[in-house]
C-alpha cells in the first residue's frame, strides 16, 4: 500500500481553538460519569483528568469494566459528564446541548467502530460523504472532499464499490476515510483491528501510522498490548481513574515490521 | 445561509434515502400504503359520481327554466317518508292559481296541472305503453315546460275552452307508439278514453343513470278536457314563469298570496312548497352534502386503518435500522435531522399510495364513463386534493410517533444493537 504523499495535512485549525504549546487540544479535569442502578449508584469515571495535545498519537487501554468505553464515549461528545470539564479544541463541550454535541461530533471528531459501521446500501463514496451531509456542504464540494479522502486511504478506485463488495481491512479503510473527510479534531478509533486478521490490522495501523505523521491526532481505544505499542503514548484506565500514563520509548512501526 | 443550505443539503438526502428504501421494500410498501390507497379511491370515486351526478341534476333542472316557479303542497326533494302534518296537507286548487295570475305582477305566465302518475296506459293499434304520465295542462304550458314542438302543434286557447279530445305526446311516447310512422292527426286510447295526437315534442336531457327523463314520458292534454274524465281529481301543482329578473320577488309575491288563501297564520310556516331551479338544486345539495359526510367517514377509516399500517412498518423500520442512526447521530445527525429523515419516508409511503389511488381512481372513472356513458362523471378539484392532503398528513401524523422514537436513540446505545 502506497498513501499517497501528495494529500495535504488533513487538518485545518478549528476558527474557536487558539491553540498554542500551553494549550492541549483535549483538556479533561476531573471527569465523573455515575451511573444511576435504582437505587445505587455507579461510577464508571471517578474524576479522570486527561491532555492530549495536537498531532500526540494515543492508546487508551485498560480491562472492561474500567471506565475506558464511558472515557471514549465522553471524549467523543456522544455523552456528557455527570461533573467536572472538558475542553475539546478551544471550547468547553462538558454541558454543551444535545444538538451543540452533535455540531462538536461532526466538526472536530472522527470516529472509527470496531464493526466499520458504513451504510450497506450506499457506496464506499457515499459513505465518505454522510459527515459532509449533515454539516450541510453543497453536492459538488462533498463529492470532491470525499474523493480526497478515499484517495488518502488508497481506496478511490473502489468508490463506487459498496460494502459487501469490500475486503474487511477495505471496509475499515472507507470507515476512517468517513472518519477523516471532514478534517476533524480528533480521530477517535474504538478498537479498530478488532475486527480484523493480523495481516489487515497491520495494514489499518500501517495507515494510522502514515495520517499520524502528516499531523493528525488520534486516539485509538485498545486492549491489545501489540496494537496500543504503535502509538507513542499508552493511557491506562483502571477503576474509573487514570492507572498509568507511559510515554512509549520505542513504538511499533507497522510500517517497518512483518506480520 | 449556511442553516440554509445545511437545510437543503439535508432534504435532498433524506429523500433520496426515502425512495431508495421505498424502492427496496418495494412489495412491503405497497402491502403498507393499501389503507391510503383505497381511502383515496373512495374520495376520488365517490366525489367524481356526486359532482357528476348533481352536474347532471342542475343541466335537468335548469332545462325546465331557471326562471320558473314550482308550487306544490308536498316536497319537490323527499328522504323517506313525509311526516304526518306535511302528509296532511289540502291540496292547492285552480282557483289558486287564477288568482296568482291576477293578484302576482311579477308572474308573466301560469300553468296549472292534474296528473296521474300510475297506472296509465296508452294504447295505438298494436303498440302500447305503460306507465306514461297523463297530464291536463293550459295552452301556456308550451311556454312554462321549454316544451319544442318536433311535429304537429300545441293545442289552442279553443280547444282547452271546448275540452277537444286532443293531445301532445312527448318523446317516449311517440318512440312506443310510433315506431314507423308520424304520430300526428293519429287516434291513441289513454286509459279508455280517445285522444286525437296534434303534437310531438322533442327529446329532453337524459337523467344522471342515463334514465329517461320523466318529462318525456308524458301525455298532454287540454286541462279542462282532463277534467272532464277526471271531475274529482284536485291535487293540483301549479308552474311559474316570473317576469325576467324578478324571480326573488315572485317568489315573495306568491307565497305571500298563497299564505292568506290558505289561511297559514302568521307564525306558521308555509303549507305548501314553492321552488325554483335554484331551490330544487339546493335541495339536492342536502343529499350530496349527506353523501359526502358519509364519504368523509369511510374515507377517515381508510386512512386511519393506512395510518396505523404506516406507523407499524415505520416502528419495524426504525428498529431494523437502530445501529444505522447510532451512526448517523455520531458523525453528526441531529435529532430534528433524524425525525426528518423518517417522516419524509413516511410521507413518501402515503404520499406514494396518494399518487397511485388518485391516478388509478382517475382510470376506475374513465372506465366507469365508458360504461355507463350518461353517467357524467367529473372528479372535482376539492375531490383530488382532498384525498392528497389527507394522504399526506396521514404520513405526517403516524410518521411522527416511530420519527420521534428514531430522534431520541442514545446513539451509544443504539451503535450498540445487534
Amino acid at each position: 500500500m502506497t498513501p499517497s504523499a501528495s494529500s495535504s495535512p488533513s487538518r485545518s485549525p478549528s476558527p474557536l481553538a487558539h491553540p498554542s504549546d500551553e494549550s492541549p487540544l483535549i483538556d479533561i479535569v476531573d471527569l465523573w460519569k455515575t451511573y444511576r442502578m435504582g437505587a445505587t449508584e455507579v461510577h464508571a469515571l471517578r474524576g479522570t483528568d486527561l491532555q492530549v495535545r495536537d498531532g500526540e498519537y494515543v492508546a487508551i487501554m485498560g480491562p472492561s469494566g474500567s471506565g475506558k468505553s464511558t472515557l471514549m464515549n465522553l471524549i467523543g461528545c456522544l455523552d456528557s459528564p455527570t461533573k467536572g470539564r472538558y475542553v475539546l479544541n478551544g471550547r468547553v463541550v462538558s454541558d454543551l446541548g444535545e444538538d451543540e454535541l452533535a455540531r462538536i461530533r461532526n466538526q472536530e471528531i472522527g470516529f472509527v467502530f470496531q464493526t466499520f459501521n458504513l451504510l450497506a446500501r450506499a457506496t464506499a463514496l457515499q459513505n465518505v460523504e454522510l459527515p459532509l451531509i449533515y454539516a450541510g456542504i453543497a453536492p459538488s464540494e462533498r463529492r470532491q472532499r470525499a474523493e480526497e479522502a478515499l484517495r488518502q486511504v488508497d481506496l478511490l478506485d473502489r468508490a463506487s464499490h459498496r460494502p459487501s463488495e469490500l475486503s474487511g481491512g477495505q471496509r475499515q479503510r472507507v470507515a476512517i476515510a468517513r472518519a477523516l473527510v471532514t478534517r476533524p479534531a480528533i480521530l477517535l478509533a474504538d478498537e479498530p483491528t478488532g475486527n480484523l486478521d493480523s495481516a489487515t490490522s497491520r495494514e489499518i495501523m500501517i495507515l494510522f501510522e502514515m495520517l499520524h505523521s502528516l499531523g493528525n491526532t488520534i486516539l485509538v481505544v485498545t486492549h491489545e498490548h501489540d496494537i496500543a505499542a504503535h502509538a507513542r503514548r499508552i493511557v491506562s484506565i483502571r477503576d474509573g481513574r487514570i492507572a498509568a500514563d507511559e510515554r512509549v520509548e520505542n513504538p511499533t512501526l507497522a510500517s517497518t515490521t512483518q506480520a | 445561509m449556511k442553516s440554509l443550505l445545511r437545510r437543503f443539503v439535508l432534504v435532498r438526502e433524506n429523500v433520496s434515502l426515502a425512495v431508495g428504501t421505498l424502492v427496496d421494500n418495494r412489495f412491503r410498501s405497497f402491502l403498507t400504503i393499501l389503507g391510503v390507497f383505497i381511502g383515496v379511491i373512495i374520495v376520488v370515486g365517490v366525489a367524481s359520481v356526486l359532482n357528476g351526478f348533481r352536474q347532471s341534476v342542475v343541466d335537468q333542472v335548469e332545462e325546465f327554466g331557471t326562471n320558473n316557479i314550482y308550487v306544490y303542497r308536498f316536497p319537490f326533494v323527499q328522504t323517506g317518508r313525509l311526516p304526518r302534518e306535511i302528509r296532511m296537507r289540502r291540496p292547492l286548487k285552480h282557483e289558486d292559481a287564477v288568482a296568482i295570475g291576477e293578484l302576482c305582477p311579477s308572474v308573466q305566465t301560469v300553468s296549472v296541472g292534474l296528473q296521474i302518475d300510475f297506472g296509465v296506459t296508452a294504447k295505438y293499434r298494436g303498440e302500447e305503453m305503460q306507465g306514461p304520465h297523463f297530464r291536463g295542462v293550459p295552452p301556456d304550458d308550451e311556454r312554462v315546460s321549454h316544451s319544442t314542438i318536433k311535429e304537429g302543434r300545441w293545442f289552442t286557447e279553443s280547444e282547452s275552452q271546448h275540452r277537444a279530445d286532443v293531445c301532445v305526446i312527448a318523446h317516449n311516447v311517440t318512440e312506443a307508439l310510433f315506431p314507423n310512422e308520424s304520430p300526428v292527426d293519429k287516434s291513441i286510447e289513454v286509459s279508455g278514453h280517445r285522444f286525437r295526437v296534434i303534437g310531438c315534442t322533442e327529446k329532453l336531457k337524459e337523467g344522471p343513470f342515463g334514465q329517461d327523463n320523466q318529462e318525456d314520458s308524458v301525455i298532454r292534454v287540454p286541462y279542462d278536457t282532463f277534467r272532464k274524465y277526471y271531475p274529482n281529481m284536485d291535487d293540483h301543482f301549479i308552474v311559474l314563469e316570473a317576469r325576467s329578473g324578478q324571480l326573488d320577488r315572485a317568489v315573495e309575491e306568491v307565497t305571500q298570496l298563497l299564505r292568506r288563501r290558505r289561511g297559514v297564520r302568521w307564525d306558521e310556516d308555509n303549507d305548501f312548497e314553492v321552488g325554483t331551479a335554484n331551490s330544487l338544486i339546493e335541495s339536492f345539495d342536502k343529499i350530496v352534502f349527506a353523501t359526502l359526510a358519509v364519504m368523509f367517514v369511510l374515507s377517515t377509516v381508510a386512512f386511519i386503518v393506512g395510518g396505523v399500517g404506516v406507523m407499524n412498518i415505520m416502528l419495524v423500520s426504525v428498529t431494523e435500522r437502530t445501529k444505522e442512526i447510532g451512526l448517523r447521530k455520531s458523525i453528526g445527525a441531529r435529532k430534528a435531522d433524524i425525525v426528518q429523515q423518517f417522516l419524509t419516508e413516511a410521507v413518501l409511503l402515503t404520499g406514494t399510495g396518494g399518487v397511485l389511488g388518485l391516478v388509478l381512481g382517475e382510470l376506475l372513472m374513465n372506465g366507469l364513463a365508458l360504461i355507463a356513458p350518461t353517467l357524467p362523471v367529473a372528479t372535482p378539484m376539492w375531490g383530488r386534493a382532498f384525498a392528497f392532503v389527507g394522504s399526506v398528513t396521514v404520513g405526517v401524523v403516524f410518521g411522527m410517533w416511530p420519527a420521534m422514537k428514531a430522534a431520541r436513540l442514545d446513539p451509544i446505545e443504539a451503535l450498540r444493537y445487534e
